[in-house]
This record gives structure tokens, sequence and C-alpha cells, in this order.
């Protein structure tokens, strides 16, 4: 198997055909995926697979062409390989795989109380929920600290300077107490709090509904993206959102905690035999 | 640099790089500033990166390429690093670490007490002989306790010790005595103690000193320093030839 980043680009550029002959297994399996999610049906594959390298070495030059260099081959030629088992799909059976219906109804899969083996799932969960946080670089800090008011998870001083690196210190932490004090009123109230201290460091002026529906459009472009993936058939609504949200949080918190305990589990006893003996 | 398709969208290879830069932190620091705008804002990319994701993320060809590819392009340490997370995933490597600081002070632990267990055991065999036997007189009547002598005359520890087991009412200190010395040749020092002891606590004085210095190099064969060392510094105080043979084996033993 072909493994070398400089083979497979100097093949790209210069026998487009022995590259393709390279990558046929992968043109496979990226097209049993496709029947795994219903793109076509088993039956089909043969037909797929000639068709899509009759349509790849047609697009060969414009292939050529595009290719900056910035990525490797390997993952450029599967997000193509990929579009036209997309678009063989669409051509043939007009499905539209890649649409996000925001407004979509879902109902909740984890709940408070789970078992161990759904705290599993959680966990795969928590990752993918990292993954798309990945997606956000722009905003991530903002949707974080704006989901830990919806999950009235306690927000730190670094959270709010992260979001509002304008805001002094002292103010900041004067916003947090103020902020974690509110842990049991509403959403609106605590949104409503949250605007108005916003307003008073200068930093912005805006209206506690705009804030809230921000970070609603957002749970539910977020939410959708979870709901995408097939592997898990996951089914978010908000409320179950949040509560993975919290999970995500605490994990997060946690994560030091946990790290400098295993060194610990590990080098506590180590430095005791080394002493007894 | 083209990584935007003409619907505004990321081409192939801008969404290739953003998928690669969600498997590797390195790759992701890497990733232009427009691509980061544009699928901060972008729902239908963001779902077409995380699917190429699922793709390439269990493909073991992608990853080798990607730590191939930045190992190329002239940034040593985030090739190493991306190398390195691939063998090691980063997640393990608290465990990884910890774990191996764990087995260097096991193996630390272990050869310096074997190293001493042996130096130790090295000792005793320098210092130990079995006592002469000053019981067997020529025309004794066979009987188990003569047997047993015979055969610790002949070294035959085995036999011995069944003799001595069954040798019953007769010089019981003496037997008890060279019994323990059997023992002890036979590296039981263990059984070889209870015998000594009984020999040092009874009341015939006869192998007290003795049973001492040979208590003194059971406890030695078992690595039990300090009871060794007590009962070498009791004997120091008795003029005898044990006296120096225990000056001698306490200095070695410090």
């Amino acid at each position: 198997m072909n493994t070398n980043f400089d083979d497979d680009k100097y093949l790209l550029q210069q026998d487009f055909n022995r590259l393709l002959i390279n990558k046929q297994a992968k043109i496979w399996y990226i097209l049993t995926l496709g029947i795994r999610k219903g793109f076509f049906g088993k039956e089909e594959l043969e037909d797929a697979i000639q068709e899509i390298n009759k349509k790849l070495l047609e697009k060969s030059e414009h292939f050529q062409r595009n290719y900056n260099g910035l990525s490797t081959v390997d993952a450029y030629l599967q997000v193509i390989i990929f579009n036209e088992c997309r678009r063989y799909a669409n051509n043939y059976h007009n499905t539209h795989d890649m649409k996000t219906n925001l407004d979509e109804n879902k109902t909740a899969i984890p709940e408070r109380g789970i078992n161990p083996e759904e705290e599993l799932i959680i966990i795969d969960e928590i990752k993918r929920l990292d993954l798309i946080m990945k997606l956000y670089p722009r905003q991530r800090f903002q949707i974080e600290l704006f989901l830990k008011l919806l999950c009235r998870f306690p927000v730190t001083e670094n959270d709010i300077s992260q979001v509002y690196p304008d805001i002094n210190t002292m103010f900041c932490k004067n916003m947090v107490e103020k902020i974690n004090a509110l842990m049991q009123t509403s959403d609106t109230e605590i949104f409503r709090v949250f605007a108005n201290l916003l307003s008073e460091a200068g930093v912005e002026h805006a209206q506690h509904e705009s804030l809230l529906h921000a970070i609603k459009e957002k749970i539910k472009q977020i939410t959708s993206l979870m709901n995408s993936r097939t592997k898990t058939q996951s089914n978010y609504d908000q409320k179950s959102f949040l509560f993975l949200a919290e999970k995500y949080f605490s994990i997060k918190a946690s994560r030091k905690i946990i790290q400098f305990m295993n060194y610990l589990a590990y080098i506590l006893p180590g430095i005791s035999l080394f002493y007894n003996f | 640099m083209i990584l935007i398709d003409k619907k505004g969208h990321l081409n192939e290879e801008g969404i290739a790089l953003i998928a690669e830069g969600l498997m590797d932190a390195e790759v992701y620091k890497r990733i232009p500033d427009h691509l980061l705008d544009h699928i901060d804002e972008c729902l239908e990319c963001k779902q077409k990166v995380l699917v190429i994701y699922d793709i390439i993320r269990n493909d073991e060809e992608t990853r080798d390429s990607v730590s191939m590819k930045y190992a190329k392009t002239g940034q040593p340490q985030a090739s190493l690093s991306s190398v390195k997370r691939w063998i090691f995933p980063k997640r393990n490597i608290a465990w990884i670490s910890a774990a191996a600081l764990v087995i260097i002070f096991l193996g630390f632990y272990f050869i310096t007490k074997s190293f001493r267990q042996t130096s130790y055991e090295q000792l005793f065999s320098e210092y130990f002989s079995p006592y002469q036997n000053l019981l067997t007189m020529k025309g004794d009547s066979a009987n188990n306790g003569s047997d047993a002598m015979y055969f610790y005359d002949m070294k035959m520890w085995d036999s011995a010790n069944i003799y001595f087991y069954k040798a019953k009412g007769m010089d019981e200190t003496a037997l008890n005595f060279y019994h323990a010395n059997t023992l002890l040749a036979q590296h039981n020092a263990k059984e070889a103690i209870l015998y000594f002891e009984l020999v040092i606590n009874g009341d015939d004085e006869r192998f007290r000193t003795q049973a001492k210095w040979y208590l003194a190099l059971a406890y030695l064969q078992i690595n039990h320093i300090e009871e060794s060392r007590k009962l070498l510094t009791q004997l120091l105080a008795i003029t005898d030839v044990y006296s120096e043979k225990a000056k001698e084996l306490l200095e070695r033993i410090k």
C-alpha cells in the first residue's frame, strides 16, 4: 500500500490513472459508507464504482489544477470521492443528505440517572461535541460561556475575559459572583442580569432576548450536527443537549485534576517503595 | 491560494485540510484564517468536514500521510509530535509516563534488593561451616541419633535431617544444635532458627555461644540484618573465638 505523501502528490500531477488504481480500496470503502447512509442500494455498488471512476478520470485535470498542496492528497481525494458519491446518489435517487433541518423537533435520548453503558455512549458524544466546538473557532468561547449560563454551570473569570477581554479584572470577578448567585433563576432572568452587567462594563449593549436567541440558534445548529451522525443515531433536543453540555463542562473542569491524580496514583507508591526498602 | 469554490463554500482541499486539522492539532494551527472565518459561520461546510473526518480518522494511510507530510515541511518539532501522537495517542501520554516511572522505581528497587540479597548470601556462605561433630564416638551402638550424626559427617543433609527428626530421648540439646546446623546447611534458615532458639533458651550451656553465632548466620541468610547484628553484638562481649568472627562480620554487614 502506498503511504508516501510525495508519491501521491507525484501521481496526482503525473499519473492520475495510477493514483486512481491505488485508491480503489478507498472508493469501495466510501461507497459502502454511502450504502450505509442510504444513498443507494447494495446491488448498485458495482455500477456506482464504475461511474465514479469514470467521473474522476474525466475531471482529473480539474482536480490537478485545484490542488494547492495544503492538505494531503489522500484526504483531498477522499473528499472528491465522497462528493462524487453524493452526486451519483443525487442523480439517480434524488437524495439530499447534506441538508440540515434546524426546525425538526427531536426527542431526548440521554437523561439523568443513566446506566454505565449509556455513560460510555455519552463520553463518545462529549468527544463529538468537543470536535464540533472546534468548528466554531471564532465563536467557541462565547458559545461555551452562554451554554454555561443555560446549564447553570458555574462560570469563571477566565470564561468571561476570553470573550470580553476589555472587561477589567475586578469587574470580571464581580460579574462571576453575581452570575453564579443566580443558579436558581430562569434563563431570561440570568441573561437579563448578564446583559445588564455587560452594559455596565461598557463592552456590549445587547438586549438579553437577542443574546438568548443567539445561543438558542447555535444550539439548534450544534444539535443538528450532532444528530447528523449516523454511527450513534443521536437525537438531541435542547433539553437533552444541555444535559450533554453540562457533562462536557464537568469533564473539562475535572480533566486537569484527573490527570494530576493519575500521576499521583502511580508516583506515590513508587516513591514509598523507594524509601521503604 | 484557492480554497473556496465558486459558491463561496470551502472546496475539496479546504474541507480535507480542516478535517485533517481535527485529527491533528499541528495541522489545525496551520489552517489559513479565511478558512477558519468561513467554517465558523457555515453550517453546510461544518457538516461536510464532519463527514470527511469520520471517513479519514480511521484510515491508517491518511494518518500516516498527515504525519509524513508534516515531517517534510521543515518543521521537525511539529512533525515529530505528530508522529509521536500517532504512536502514543495524546490521552495516553500521562499514563505511559506514569507507568514508565513506576517501572523505573520497581526496577531500581528489585535490582538493589537482589544485589543486597546476593551479598548477604555470599557472606553467609563465606562464614558458615557446619559445626564439627563432637558427639559420635567409635563403637557407639546404632540408633537414630548416631545415624543422623553419621550422615551429618558425610554432609548428606537430607538423610541426616530425616534421622534427626526420628531421634528422641537422647542428648536433646546436642541433637537440636546439630539438627539446626543441618537445616541451615540445607538453606532452611527459618526452621533452623527455631532449633537454635531452643538451644539458647535451654538449661544446657554447652552449645549456647555456638548457637548464637549460627543463629546470627541464620538471620543473615534470610536478610534479617537487625536481628543478626544484635546477636553478633552480644557475641562481642564474650571472649571466645566467636567474638573475633562476630567483630569481623559486623564490620562487613554495616
